[in-house]
């Protein structure tokens, strides 16, 4: 799984959303990829009750969330979204966020390992937070994920697949 | 062989950004022979015994406590290359 091409068949890159909590944050992440039938509603009730249990661990780094629960709790097709909020929200560890890549995988089998990289790669830009917050439409978001191609993240890897 | 298991709350996501992680880090320290898992943390507290080093967020390497004779680190934060490095270096004494 591509992760701009994901992103493009869910029409899931929404921007400049505004949110009050960390739940509402997720759930505007889960909305585009619900309405694209990646996945059903219950993922979201998975993701908070995950995050309740473990606190939320899928804060990747200041300002960034990868929001996931397990394929059985409502994945239908691997797919992701990208939000970014206007104002950040606080997590329950404190951490503010302002950008969310929702994550649904059907499996955790090599074929998701294309998009992973990209992300890590995406967010290794420099200044890739306010960079993304900076995006004004997905175009602009494309655009960075092209321009992070060269990553090391993504060395040998068929970025078509 | 060095093993290292990477966990996280679903073993999907964020487990597989550390784990790419810790195999960045580990090749710039000049360590070549290991091998790295991603898993659940569920999952992990059946597996932990089996590897030499642990790392998750510090939300989760607390439910792995006593489940391994190996080293259990714990990540403020999943990208940061210099905390990760750090970390690995401090168990690895590399």
């Amino acid at each position: 799984m591509n992760l701009k091409q994901a992103l493009l068949d869910n029409q899931s890159v929404c921007l400049g959303l505004s949110a009050t909590t960390w739940e509402e944050a997720v759930k505007l992440a889960v909305l585009p990829l619900i309405a694209s039938q990646a996945v059903e509603e219950q993922y979201y009730d998975a993701i908070i009750e995950s995050t309740n249990e473990y606190g939320p661990y899928y804060i990747l780094m200041p300002g960034m969330a990868m929001p996931h629960a397990r394929p059985e709790a409502g994945v239908n097709k691997d797919a992701f979204s990208l939000i970014t909020l206007k104002e950040p929200v606080t997590f329950s560890d404190g951490k503010e966020v302002s950008v969310l890549i929702a994550l649904a995988a059907t499996s955790s089998k090599i074929h998701t390992s294309v998009a992973i990289p990209q992300i890590i790669a995406l967010l290794e830009l420099e200044n890739s937070i306010a960079r993304l917050l900076a995006c004004q439409s997905a175009q602009d978001v494309y655009d960075l994920i092209d321009e992070s191609k060269d990553s090391p993240y993504l060395e040998g890897l068929n970025l078509e697949e | 062989m060095l093993k290292v298991l990477a966990a996280c709350g679903n073993g999907m996501g964020s487990s597989m950004v550390v784990k790419m992680k810790v195999e960045m880090a580990l090749r710039k320290m000049g360590v070549s022979d290991f091998k790295t898992d991603s898993c659940s943390i569920a999952e992990a507290k059946g597996m932990a015994s089996q590897y030499d080093v642990v790392i998750a967020s510090k939300h989760l390497i607390s439910e792995l406590q006593g489940r391994t004779q190996g080293h259990l680190v714990g990540l403020d934060n999943l990208m940061d290359d210099k905390e990760i490095s750090e970390k690995l270096s401090e168990v690895l004494h590399v």
